[in-house]
C-alpha cells in the first residue's frame, strides 16, 4: 500500500541482475512504513522544503460491499408492498394456492367504488416487485384484455372464482384472442 | 509609419506617384520636391486634425451598447481630440468572457457525481408503476472551489468514490491531500450562479442534496455502439425491399448532386462511429432517495452503461430549490 509511492526515486530502466535487486528492495516494506499504512492516514515522504501529502483512508461506502442495490431495494419495497406475502404466494409456481393461466378471477381495485375486473388468466409475467398477470374477458361481445400489476398498490385484492377447464397446454393463452386473418 | 518609411527611402527629391493610406487621399502628388513637404510631424498632426474636423451631420451625444456600458462621445463642434480606443472607457463586448457570463444561464447550487446501478420500477401513490434508474452517490465531497476572481467563474469541484491510493498519481494526491479528503475515484465541476452556490472544501455532498420530487438535469457519456450505419445512427429509411435494389437495403442513397458542386457537402449524415457521446437527460424527477443507502432513483433513464460516473444537478429550467 503506497509502497511504490514511497520508494519511487529507483533511477534507470531495469537491466537484469543489480538493477532487480535494486528494485526489489525498494519494494521491501519496512516495518515502519507497514505501521503508517495501517494507520488512518499515512504521509508520502517528500522533499523538507515540499509540503507533505498527506493519504487520508476513504471511510466505507453506504452500500454494503458486493451487494446489488436493486436486489436490496426490492427486498425493501416487497416487505413495504406485500408484508404478508399473500401476493407473492399466488404467483409463485411451487404454491399450491398459485393461480394459473386459464383460471378465472376477479380483481379488485383501491378505488372509492372498489372497481372490479374479471376475466380469464391469459398470461403470468413473474419479475418479482413487476410481476403483472394479463386477464380477458368479453364486455358486449369485444374482447377486453387488462394487464395487471400484482404488487401495485392500487390492487386491492384477487378474488378466485374457478380454475381451468382443463389444464392448460401453454404457458401464455395468446390462443383465445380472436383469429385476425379469419374476421371473427 | 507608412509615411516616415517612404520618405527616409526616397532620401531624394522625388516622392513615388501618389501616397494613399485606406482609400483616404491624405497627399498626392506626382513631382513635388522635397521642400514643398510640410515637415512629418505637421503632416501627421494635419492627417489627424482633418481626420477630426470631417464634418459628422448626425452625430450622437451617447452610444448604447446592449450590454451595460454608456460611452460619451464629444460633440463634433467642441474641437476636442476624438478619443483613443485606449482611453474610452470599455464598452463589455458581447463575445467577452464577461457579457458570456451575465448571458449564461446556471443552476443556483452544486450538484454531485453520481454513478448509474441500472435500472427498475416501483409504485407512486396511486398504484401507477413508474420506471425508474438507480442512481448511487458514494462518497462525494467538494474537492475545490472555483472564484470569479481567481479563475472568471463560479464551480464546485466534487470528487466521489474511492480510488487506492497507489492508483493515484502524484498530482493528485497533492490535490486531494491539500482539500483533505481521501483519493476519489473521479472528479468533476459542476458551474453554479453565484457566490451563494458554493460549499466549503471537504463538505461531503450526500443524497440529501436532493428533494424527493424535484427535478434534475443528468448527463453522461453513452454507450459506444461502434461503427454504425445510417439506418442506425441517423434513422434514415434505407432503400426498398424489392422493386430492383439489389444488396444496398440498409444504404443511405444519395449524398448530393452531380456535377454542381461535384463534392459531398460538409456535415452530410454518414455511417461512421454512434454512441460516446455526452448526452444530457433534462427535467428528471427525483423519485426516491434512500439516504441509509446513499441512493437516488430518478424517473426514465439515464445515458451511460452500468457503473458509469453521470453529473446529476438541479434542473436548469424548474424553478430553484431551496
Amino acid at each position: 500500500m503506497g509502497l511504490p509511492l514511497l520508494r519511487l526515486p529507483v533511477r534507470g530502466f531495469p537491466v537484469a541482475g543489480t538493477c532487480v535487486s535494486a528494485l526489489r528492495s525498494a519494494m521491501r516494506m519496512t516495518l515502519e512504513d507497514s505501521r503508517r499504512v495501517q494507520n488512518a492516514g499515512y504521509q508520502l515522504k517528500r522533499k523538507p522544503t515540499k509540503l507533505p501529502i498527506k493519504i487520508l483512508q476513504p471511510g466505507p461506502s453506504l452500500l454494503p460491499k458486493g451487494s446489488e442495490p436493486k436486489q436490496l431495494l426490492e427486498q425493501k419495497l416487497t416487505q413495504e408492498l406485500d408484508p404478508t406475502g399473500w401476493r407473492r404466494q399466488l404467483f409463485q409456481r411451487s404454491s399450491p394456492l398459485a393461480l394459473r393461466p386459464g383460471d378465472v378471477v376477479r380483481v379488485v381495485f383501491n378505488s372509492e367504488t372498489n372497481q372490479t375486473f374479471v376475466g380469464t388468466i391469459m398470461a403470468i409475467r413473474r419479475r418479482g416487485l413487476d410481476t403483472s398477470v394479463r386477464l380477458r374477458s368479453e364486455v358486449a361481445q369485444l374482447g377486453v384484455e387488462m394487464s395487471v400489476k400484482v404488487y401495485s398498490t392500487s390492487v386491492k385484492n384477487f378474488e378466485f372464482i374457478s380454475r381451468a377447464v382443463k389444464k392448460t397446454r401453454r404457458a401464455k393463452l395468446y390462443y383465445l384472442r380472436p383469429d385476425e386473418k379469419k374476421g371473427k | 509609419m507608412v509615411v516616415s518609411r517612404v520618405i527616409s527611402t526616397q532620401g531624394g527629391t522625388l516622392l513615388s506617384s501618389a501616397l494613399f493610406i485606406s482609400s483616404r487621399r491624405i497627399f498626392s502628388t506626382s513631382t513635388s520636391s522635397r521642400r514643398d513637404l510640410p515637415p512629418l510631424s505637421e503632416f501627421v498632426s494635419s492627417f489627424t486634425t482633418h481626420h477630426i474636423e470631417k464634418p459628422v451631420t448626425t452625430m450622437p451625444t451617447e452610444v448604447h451598447t446592449n450590454i451595460t456600458t454608456t460611452i460619451p462621445i464629444a460633440p463634433a463642434d467642441s474641437g476636442h481630440r476624438r478619443l483613443k480606443q485606449s482611453e474610452l472607457p470599455l464598452p463589455v463586448l458581447f463575445d467577452s468572457q464577461q457579457a458570456a457570463l451575465s448571458r449564461k444561464q446556471l443552476p443556483k447550487r452544486t450538484g454531485t457525481i453520481a454513478f448509474k446501478r441500472g435500472m427498475m420500477s416501483v409504485f407512486d401513490e396511486n398504484g401507477i408503476r413508474i420506471p425508474v434508474t438507480i442512481l448511487q452517490i458514494d462518497r462525494a465531497q467538494v474537492t475545490y472551489i472555483k472564484t470569479i476572481d481567481e479563475h472568471g467563474y463560479f464551480a464546485v469541484q466534487v470528487g466521489a468514490g474511492a480510488r487506492h491510493a497507489k492508483n493515484v498519481t502524484k498530482p493528485m494526491l497533492g490535490h486531494f491531500s491539500k482539500a483533505g479528503v481521501a483519493p476519489k475515484k473521479i472528479v468533476a465541476e459542476f458551474r453554479v450562479r453565484d457566490e451563494s452556490g458554493l460549499l466549503p472544501i471537504s463538505h461531503e455532498i450526500a443524497v440529501q442534496h436532493f428533494k424527493e420530487g424535484q427535478f434534475v438535469d443528468i448527463w453522461a457519456r453513452s454507450k459506444g455502439k461502434g461503427f454504425s450505419g445510417v439506418m442506425k445512427r441517423h434513422g434514415f429509411s434505407g432503400l426498398p425491399a424489392s422493386h430492383g435494389v439489389s444488396v444496398s437495403h440498409r444504404s443511405a442513397g444519395s449524398t448530393g448532386q452531380s456535377q454542381d458542386p461535384g463534392r459531398v457537402l460538409k456535415g452530410k449524415k454518414m455511417a461512421g462511429r454512434m454512441g460516446g457521446d455526452n448526452v444530457t437527460v433534462q427535467n428528471s424527477k427525483v423519485v426516491k432517495i434512500y439516504p441509509e443507502f446513499g441512493l437516488v432513483l430518478v424517473k426514465g433513464p439515464v445515458p451511460g452503461p452500468k457503473y458509469a460516473a453521470v453529473s446529476i444537478q438541479d434542473a436548469l429550467k424548474k424553478p430553484d430549490v431551496e
